[in-house]
């Protein structure tokens, strides 16, 4: 139990606080203005002439009575060992956020993400001390970034589509979910869903024809995009058979190849040629073939590896292939498996125009839920000083006190 | 302070003469009479007046006063025998009770114990022979007696004594001057502005003996805290803090009207004597008897 920065390892004994209530109420009853008769009221009033401080007073309670009822109440404190906590003990919550391109559809004007993070800021207004740090937990900062506000990043479409993040990991009490809707809710960890109604619209793109959700039906709409929209970039260096591959399925998909990279694009295959050469056996998904590659790749943010020798030669992230294959011979074995598998690849990472949003993430979400997380990891151990001999000792005066003072007066 | 709407009843206003106190009244005269009669041949002490005539012989024992031996009869038969004397037929005794409503004030109640002495004294001066006065204060009532078999009237007339009204100066004064051809008066009150009353001359001849009577609460009060003093006479109150210094201040004007009473009744030749409502009968009247 926690109080005021008081933390008291035996609460229990705080009940012993009735004793000394109880003694001063039933000493102000005990106090109180007796009635007494005398025979003449002389004497009383030369006596209050001598001693003006035997006037009328105010006090009902008797000094000694008042010393006790301060004895007993300190004694309580002091068995209910109360330690000093430092009230300054930093704090630090971890924020999940769903960036699904769900998010980002605009319900009343404002995005399902702005309204999952509405209570949040009412929150950090209110609850979050001044020394408190909050991490956001997103693809774009693996490590978290520590910011106060909802950082102006998040609030941003991302153009590749994201992944859900591992909830489950993040199933603790100092995190707090953000998402429109979760299917399964944490256990420990807080959560703001926005929920929000159904919004109709794109689900879905099938060569140059858009396919459009009204809340119901689905319905096709014939060359809604243009070049313009299904540009792809493969990048002209890469080996014979993976860029002629690339060029293939991109024109079997009805994208458009850009000669030259730019941010619209909804797919690109990357060659990264720097550094020294290797040749060395390449094998996945029952084709192999002799390569000669770059040094191994470095990871970036949401890209994994697909193709490893000696390190990661392939790196894919949606939207996104980057591969240090320089060279490569003719795959021995059957050659479909050699496409296939690189179709697939290419299938998996393929982004969809702007505005495709899929169907499950355009339907209704439900109602808003919020929250708060329940605890917090502290970033330094609270320094706790314990109180319970002080107080034992000023109880202990204060008994002294009292008995000096009945004496006294007896 | 003005008298608050809530005043309390009167802790001990009335009076109430069982028949233990009857005989304990009838056996401290006897006794003040036996002791008399063990100094037969002195100056009686207590209630001797001086007025004495002779009652009877008796052998002279060791210790007795030699001025009370019969020289003539010692002559004459060379026997040492003593004069027994008695008072003077027709001696009268005026006892008046302070029944006003600060005698009321308690416990154990002052009327009650002022009651108890006038009994008391009452019973002896029948055994003495001497006509009684009796003398409610405040209500100016009367009751005379002057043999034993009023004894029972006596006891009911001080029963029907209830403590209420004021003490008027002038009518004490008025009463201590009625008693004029008394042999003795008795005082039976607490005494509070009696020193007044003493302004006019007191009628002579009369032996006086005043017995003031306050409530162990009027004496020693004690610390008790926050007080509404109420004046049982003037229905005045006074909210006070009882405490060490208060009680100091109380003692000392306490103290003061005593000295001022006892300057006033000592030139006059009036016994004084002051005790509590705590003592019993005896004790007050055995030490007002020796002053």
């Amino acid at each position: 139990m926690e109080l005021l920065g008081i933390r008291f390892l035996a609460p229990g004994f705080l009940a012993l606080l009735a004793l000394p209530i109880a003694a001063l109420v039933l000493g102000a009853r005990g106090g109180a203005v007796r009635a007494l008769f005398t025979g003449t009221l002389e004497a009383w009033r030369a006596a209050e002439r001598a001693h003006p401080s035997a006037e009328r007073r105010k006090r009902r309670v008797p000094l000694a009575l008042a010393c006790l009822a301060l004895a007993l109440c300190l004694g309580a404190f002091a068995l209910a060992q109360p330690e000093h906590v430092r009230a300054e003990a930093p704090r630090r919550f971890l924020l999940i956020v769903d960036r699904s391109q769900g998010m980002y559809l605009t319900d009343g004007g404002r995005t399902r993400l702005e309204h999952a993070l509405e209570p949040l800021r009412a929150w950090i207004a209110t609850q979050l001390r001044r020394q408190d740090e909050l991490v956001w937990i997103d693809e774009a900062w693996p490590e978290g970034l520590v910011e106060r506000d909802v950082p102006a990043e998040l609030l941003r479409t991302p153009r590749a589509r994201r992944a859900a993040p591992d909830w489950a990991r993040y199933d603790r009490a100092d995190a707090l979910w953000i998402s429109a809707r979760f299917d399964t809710l944490p256990v420990r960890a807080g959560y703001s869903a926005s929920g929000g109604a159904a919004v109709p619209g794109a689900i879905g793109r099938e060569g140059r024809a858009r396919l459009d959700w009204d809340g119901e039906r689905v319905v096709r709409v014939e060359d809604a995009y243009g070049e313009a929209d299904l540009g792809v970039f493969v990048d002209t260096r890469l080996p014979e058979p993976l860029r002629a591959l690339a060029q293939l399925w991109a024109g079997s998909e009805g994208f458009a190849l850009r000669a030259t990279r730019e941010e619209s694009e909804l797919f690109e295959f990357v060659l990264e040629s720097e550094g020294a050469a290797r040749e060395l056996e390449l094998a996945r998904d029952g084709w192999s073939a002799r390569a000669t590659i770059g040094p191994a790749l470095v990871p970036t943010v949401g890209e994994a590896s697909w193709l490893s020798a000696g390190g990661p030669c392939v790196l894919a992230a949606p939207g996104r292939v980057r591969t240090s294959i320089r060279a490569l011979e003719p795959p021995a074995g059957d050659p479909a498996a050699f496409a296939v598998s690189w179709g697939e690849l290419f299938d998996s990472l393929r982004l969809q125009p702007v505005g495709v949003v899929p169907i499950e993430a355009r339907s209704a979400q439900g109602a808003a839920a919020w929250r708060a997380p329940a605890a917090s990891v502290p970033l330094e151990q609270g320094e706790a000083r314990p109180l319970g001999g002080w107080l034992a000792l000023a109880a202990a005066v204060c008994a002294l006190g009292a008995w000096v003072v009945r004496a006294l007066r007896a | 302070m003005p008298p608050s709407a809530r005043r309390p009843p009167l802790p001990c206003p009335t009076v109430r003469l069982d028949a233990g106190l009857r005989t304990r009244a009838q056996r401290f005269a006897a006794r003040l009479s036996a002791a008399r009669g063990r100094r037969e041949g002195a100056a009686r002490a207590g209630l001797s007046t001086g007025g004495v005539e002779f009652d009877h012989y008796r052998p002279y024992r060791p210790g007795d006063d030699l001025r009370a031996l019969d020289w003539d009869v010692y002559a004459r038969s060379d026997q040492p025998v003593v004069r027994v004397v008695r008072p003077e037929a027709g001696e009268r005794w005026t006892i008046l009770v302070d029944t006003s409503a600060s005698m009321g004030v308690g416990p154990p109640g002052k009327l009650q114990r002022a009651a108890e002495c006038a009994l008391a004294l009452a019973f002896s001066g029948l055994r003495e022979e001497a006509e009684l006065e009796l003398v409610d204060l405040c209500t100016r009532e009367r009751f005379r007696c002057a043999r034993r078999a009023h004894a029972a009237a006596l006891a009911g007339w001080l029963e029907a004594r209830v403590a209420r009204g004021t003490l008027n100066v002038a009518g004490l004064r008025t009463e201590l001057a009625a008693a004029r051809g008394s042999q003795r008066g008795f005082l039976l009150s607490d005494l509070g502005d009696t020193a007044e009353a003493l302004d006019g001359a007191l009628p002579r001849g009369v032996r006086w003996t005043w017995i003031g009577i306050l409530a162990p609460l009027e004496i020693e009060p004690g610390e008790l805290g926050a007080v509404r003093w109420l004046d049982a006479e003037s229905g005045e109150e006074l909210a006070l803090e009882v405490d060490r210094e208060a009680l100091g201040a109380y003692a000392r004007a306490l103290e003061e009207s005593r000295e001022r009473l006892a300057r006033a009744t000592a030139p006059r030749g009036i016994a004084l004597v002051r005790g509590s409502s705590a003592l019993e009968f005896e004790h007050l009247l055995a030490r007002a008897l020796r002053a």
